[in-house]
């Protein structure tokens, strides 16, 4: 694993939280992505399954990181620390670029509106 | 002395003459470079809006592909679209303005797409298939509208010729 994975993933956490970053759908089931503004770097995050996978891209959209870590792994308690880490820090970073790219709040707040009007 | 004098007053003139022929040939010199600056840019741009053009095809063939069905057509021509995507994007980035930031989110879209198909073209959930024609007919729209946005900047430079 790389070490640096786990401190990418807890930046975008918080950078996500603070509303500093745009994530949108991306192809497969559970898959988000963002763009920096300038284009350079891109992260995707994907929580499909028992699979949580991130991965970064350079401005040529080739790999500079990729990390897949399975469930299975932390229940046979071959992932441990960092790697157990990793894989929790995915699933939230996955929740919050869910909440954000399928405007999640929003539609709760419109669906508690309009149960409310009938 | 009055020759002398005459003798000064005509070099003087003369010298006179020469300077303004330089300017005019200074200023010749430089309207013929910046001309030539002007038509090579107008071929450039002319050159991008063939390859956008050209894009904007492949792009059309591989949203029909995904319309269809189609799933390893579709999966040959995303991965050719990619890389003649990013060759075109890398030559042609002077021409892109604001398109830029769209066009490299189509191309992390490629990317996921080109994944994607390659790990399960004909395994996909159907809210993958539903995604897969929302992105490639956004690929589309968004390549063809570069296309005619180069073109018509092609069209207004030679109007303006």
């Amino acid at each position: 694993m790389n070490d640096q994975a786990l401190g990418f993933v807890n930046q975008l956490i918080e950078k996500t939280e603070q509303g500093k970053l745009s994530w949108s759908t991306g192809f497969e089931d559970g898959q988000y992505k963002t763009l920096l503004p300038d284009g350079k770097l891109a992260f995707v995050v994907q929580v499909n399954g028992s699979t949580n996978r991130f991965m970064m891209l350079d401005d040529k959209q080739e790999v500079i990181l990729l990390e897949s870590i399975d469930l299975d792994e932390l229940n046979r308690g071959i992932a441990r620390g960092k790697r157990a880490a990793l894989y929790n820090a995915i699933d939230q970073l996955n929740r919050l670029a869910k909440t954000q790219a399928l405007h999640v709040n929003e539609k709760l707040a419109d669906a508690e509106k309009m149960l409310a009007a009938i | 002395m009055i020759l002398h004098d005459l003798f000064d007053w005509s070099n003087a003139g003369m010298g006179g003459a020469g300077l303004l022929l330089t300017i005019a040939a200074i200023v010749q010199a430089t309207g013929a470079k910046q001309a030539a600056e002007k038509a090579e840019k107008s071929v450039c741009r002319h050159n991008a809006e063939v390859d956008f053009d050209s894009l904007a095809r492949m792009a059309k063939e591989l949203h029909g592909y995904v319309e269809d069905g189609k799933m390893s057509e579709a999966r040959l021509r995303t991965t050719d679209l990619r890389s003649e995507l990013a060759l075109a994007i890398r030559q042609h980035r002077v021409f892109l303005g604001n398109q830029f930031i769209l066009l490299r989110e189509k191309q992390l879209d490629l990317k996921l797409v080109t994944d994607g198909l390659n790990r399960k073209s004909n395994d996909l959930s159907q809210t993958e298939r539903v995604r897969l024609l929302g992105i490639t007919g956004a690929i589309l729209e968004v390549l063809a509208g570069q296309c005619g946005e180069l073109r018509s900047e092609v069209e207004r430079g030679r109007g303006n010729e």
